[in-house]
């Protein structure tokens, strides 16, 4: 469904992605793993548009999206969900996550909100609140919720795990894959978190210094010990 | 109570007035993050536009404002192709640049004006039956710095709504607070950056077209009332509509009795009550209330 | 670094193409009068520097003085020129600002211009005054109105070719007993400025003398309300005079301010409940911005052209007025800027020179003919007696929606303050 060929990506003269390929099928979640700074969070950004220049072809859906503006990527289906969160803090829960809607103009109809509140517990006694007053652990499931009820066929994911308790951590994952599996949504997430990579994906791409140095599945990935010790700081 | 009645009037008409030129400015500020040093132009043309087909007749309130509305829709036409050729190109620039942009489109402007309706000063007439005074609490106030009031509390309350309760406001102030998560969201944000600047031009235009009656018409206006905009703007809290609202008031009703009990001393209490207010909040009243970072 | 550097070049090339476009539009006029007129040609041209506010708000006031003052060029050189020469015009825009009048003066005396007229804003004469004393020029102001001028900061290189505010404001005084004998409660809106202070001591001293000479009656001032400068909101200062019960009011605000002002008083009916309205200085710019809405009321004017339609000079000059500006209605400025060329061209022929000191001498003391008849120069302090113009204007139903009902001309022999150059104005 996304397929990404050599891509490039660079901040000023910065080179951070060197010639990534990566694919990822339909309804399948993918996870992209390594250390901080290896070059996650620009592979996604590169994807989706948001800050790095960029050279290489990505497809999303059979098109060459490489060119388009992000507001487009996101109206094909393609959803992002940062790595800060970057929840509006001054618009309620619900507020936040009606402007999560728009990404289905001309594609599809919305989630209801009150579907998504109800498959995201947390959210739904924090309806009225603030983003701001929200704590960090409930930012993150808003983050993931209103980026999800613009009903993306793929969503990338910035290390969503990161900073949670772990029965948020628990929470999250059971959400996240129970969307996957209902609405056929696949994902490319990046993560440092093994045990939620895991369960929200079934393949692993590996990333150290900008470039891919594993793919394959969860049991391949698990024959290569010396692989784990090496680019994961595990 | 007369005594008091009467600089209260003068003090809101001209807070309302200054009010419809600053509204559009912090809006644009909210949004945008940029100064349009320009904004007072269009008031002006706002003004120019409106004399130019109302002349010197004395139209009925429905036709006057129907004209005026009309001359709002033009320049917020205009603006947005200006937004979209030139103002979008300084957004990634240091604000510096903008600033020389927008003044030299000012200038623009202002050599414009002197060329198409020359250097003779101007007047308009009132709408009909709203030129002349109302008796209230036993004082005359003119008929039309009611409408100017009413004009800028109307403005005032439609923004409110606008921003802080309707779903396009939701967007907005999404767009403004993360301009790249709210794209990465599917909104069009380049878009919402024309609509608001060409809104900013709006409520400029009519503002000046609202307030044309209400003094001379001359080639040098926009800066006069830009100045005292940009004044109610910094007090209220730049991107603070609301703040603005409230300062254009503070400012209006001070300078108003000041004048009449200071008047030794012309003009000090209005700057004395700026420079207090901005010693206590030097970010003015409020903070943004448009960009929800 | 390279993505920045070209957009910063896109940002200066758009703002530059911005300005260049603005210079080419509207913007300031600086290229000189070439020298009009068949007869004079040939011979070296005398240039005159002719400094006058072209932009700001007093744009209006320079436009009509460069009309008068090309005018008088045209129809100089096609007599002639001076002995023989042409007179040719450099026009510099002073922006009503003391540093550019200086400036662009200083621009204009380095290339060794000695002769000047124009300058509007008081505070600009008195900039560029000195100035000319220093680097020997001579300057003739056609309406900056600061006793100042010819008093306390008075030099030899100054001349004043109009009124002054004790001629224009007794003058006005005097009407006003004349014919108003029985309103005798009196308040003024002004500016609170050197100029807008000084005019209202001037009329206030003139009420005060002449109430009592003229009408016998005693005179009560109720109300002075001075508004900042820059004020863009009269109604205060229009419902304090309302309330203080004054029949007579003065103004000295002026070009748009007065319009303002003006306008903002007719809600309140304000020319209604008063006997008489008088504005010192405004020539038509009311009247034209307000059209039918114009208030009956008494202006003073430099020069009003019907009070001497037998005049050939006066009547030439409207004539051209009219026929190249297409406005039948020239402001005295027209006529001031019309006169300092006359009153140079006289000084020039009677001193065979146009050195500085050679023509200030000439000009000491010259009775000259002018649009508004003979004016002299008084040789003490450098003022012009001249002939006071009043007019009183009326709205009416046609087009333009105004017109000039009556005036009154007063000779300026019996107004004019003792010369005291060097010592600050006295009032009785």
């Amino acid at each position: 469904m996304l397929s990404v060929e050599n891509l490039e990506a660079y901040y000023g003269t910065n080179y951070i992605v060197q010639q990534i390929s990566l694919h990822i099928p339909e309804g399948k979640g993918v996870a992209l793993l390594g250390r901080n700074g290896a070059g996650k969070t620009t592979t996604l950004k590169a994807i989706m548009g948001m800050g790095p220049k960029i050279k290489g072809a990505v497809n999303f859906k059979g098109r060459d999206i490489t060119n388009c503006k992000t507001y487009q990527k996101a109206r094909m289906g393609l959803g992002f969900v940062p790595e800060d969160r970057r929840i509006y803090q001054e618009l309620s829960v619900t507020d936040n996550l009606a402007v999560g809607r728009y990404a289905t103009a001309g594609r599809t109809e919305p989630f209801a909100m009150e579907y998504v509140l109800e498959t995201f517990p947390l959210l739904m006694k924090l309806r009225n609140r603030k983003g701001g007053q929200l704590s960090g652990g409930e930012q993150q499931m808003l983050t993931v919720a209103r980026t999800f009820m613009g009903r993306p066929e793929l969503v990338l994911m910035d290390e969503p795990a990161e900073g949670l308790a772990p029965l948020i951590v628990k929470e999250l994952a059971m959400v996240i894959r129970g969307f996957c599996q209902k609405w056929n949504m696949a994902i490319l997430l990046a993560e440092q978190n093994l045990w939620f990579s895991r369960y929200c994906t079934e393949y692993v791409y590996l990333i150290d210094g900008g470039k891919i140095v594993f793919k394959g599945s969860w049991d391949d990935f698990d024959d290569q010990e010396d692989i784990k010790r090496k680019y994961l700081s595990v | 109570m007369e005594t008091l009645f009467l600089p209260l009037v003068n003090g809101l008409t001209w807070a309302m007035m200054v009010f419809l030129v600053a509204s559009g400015l912090s809006l644009v500020f909210g949004v945008l993050k940029i100064l349009n040093f320009a904004h007072g132009g269009f008031f002006m043309l706002g003004v120019y536009l409106t004399y130019t087909f109302i002349r010197n007749h004395a139209l009925s309130p429905l036709k006057f404002f129907l004209i005026v509305f009309l001359c709002g829709i033009i320049l917020a036409i205009i603006g947005a192709i200006l937004e979209r050729l030139i103002i979008r190109r300084f957004y990634q620039l240091d604000e510096a640049y903008m600033l020389i942009a927008t003044y030299a489109l000012l200038l623009v402007i202002e050599g414009s004006v002197e060329g198409i309706w020359g250097l003779q000063f101007l007047a308009l007439p009132s709408p009909k039956g709203l030129g002349g005074g109302t008796e209230i609490f036993n004082t005359i106030i003119p008929s039309y710095s009611l409408v100017i009031i009413a004009a800028g509390v109307a403005v005032a309350v439609l923004l409110n709504l606008l921003i802080n309760r309707s779903p396009a406001g939701k967007i907005i102030r999404a767009a403004a607070g993360d301009p790249d998560m709210t794209s990465a969201l599917g909104i069009n944000v380049p878009i919402i950056y024309t609509m608001i600047f060409a809104f900013g031009i709006f409520l400029a235009a009519i503002g000046g077209g609202i307030g044309a009656p209400n003094q001379a018409i001359t080639p040098t206006m926009a800066s006069s009332f830009i100045i005292q905009a940009f004044g109610v703007v910094v007090v209220g809290g730049l991107g603070n509509i609301g703040g603005a609202f409230l300062a254009a008031i503070i400012l209006g009703l001070v300078d108003s009795f000041g004048t009449i009990y200071l008047p030794q001393i012309p003009g000090i209490a209005f700057y004395a009550a700026m420079a207090l207010i901005l010693l206590v909040k030097p970010h003015g009243l409020f903070e943004s209330s448009i960009s929800t970072k | 670094m390279k993505r920045g550097f070209s957009r910063l070049l896109a940002a200066l090339t758009i703002s530059l193409l911005v300005m260049v476009l603005v210079a080419g539009c509207g913007g300031q006029k600086k290229e000189s009068a070439p020298s009009e007129g068949k007869k004079a040609e040939g011979k070296e041209p005398i240039k005159f520097g002719v400094i006058v506010p072209l932009s700001g708000s007093q744009a209006i006031l320079g436009e009509e003085m460069e009309r008068g003052a090309k005018i008088a060029v045209k129809q100089v050189n096609d007599a002639g020129g001076i002995m023989g020469r042409p007179v040719e015009l450099v026009i510099r825009d002073t922006k009503a600002n003391p540093d550019t009048g200086v400036a662009v003066a200083r621009e204009l005396l380095s290339q060794g211009i000695n002769m000047y007229f124009g300058v509007a804003s008081s505070a600009v004469a008195l900039a560029v005054s000195p100035l000319m004393e220093k680097e020997k020029g001579v300057i003739i102001t056609t309406a900056a109105h600061s006793d100042r001028l010819t008093h306390q900061n008075f030099n030899k290189h100054y001349f004043r070719i109009t009124d002054n505010p004790y001629m224009r404001e007794r003058a006005m005084a005097k009407l006003m007993a004349e014919r108003y004998p029985n309103t005798t409660k009196w308040g003024c809106i002004i500016p609170d400025h050197e100029y807008g202070r000084s005019t209202w001591d001037n009329f206030e001293a003139g009420l005060k003398k002449y109430y009592p000479e003229i009408a016998k009656k005693e005179l009560e001032i109720v109300s002075v309300q001075r508004a900042p400068y820059g004020a863009t909101d009269y109604k205060n200062f229009i419902t304090a005079v309302l309330n203080s019960k004054a029949k007579g009011v003065f103004t000295s605000e002026y070009g748009g301010d007065a319009v303002t002002m003006f306008r903002q008083a007719v809600p309140y009916a304000f020319f209604d409940k008063i006997d008489v309205m008088v504005d010192s200085a405004n020539e038509f710019l009311v009247p034209k911005a307000m059209g039918n809405m114009t208030p009956p009321h008494w202006i003073g004017t430099h020069w009003y052209y019907e009070a001497y339609k037998d005049s050939p000079m006066a009547k030439k000059v409207y004539d051209e007025y009219v026929k190249e500006y297409k406005d039948k209605y020239p402001t005295g400025w027209v006529g001031e800027a019309h006169s300092a060329l006359m009153a140079y061209k006289a000084a020039i022929e009677k001193a065979k020179a146009t050195d500085t000191d050679a023509v200030i001498k000439a000009l000491e003391g010259l009775t000259f003919d002018s649009v508004s008849g003979k004016r002299t120069i008084r040789a003490e302090d450098h003022q012009t007696i001249k002939d006071v113009n009043i007019i009183h204007v009326v709205p009416v139903k046609e087009e333009p929606g105004w017109k000039v009902d009556e005036f009154k001309v007063y000779k300026g022999d019996d107004l004019i303050e003792p010369p005291s150059p060097g010592k600050p104005l006295k009032l009785e």
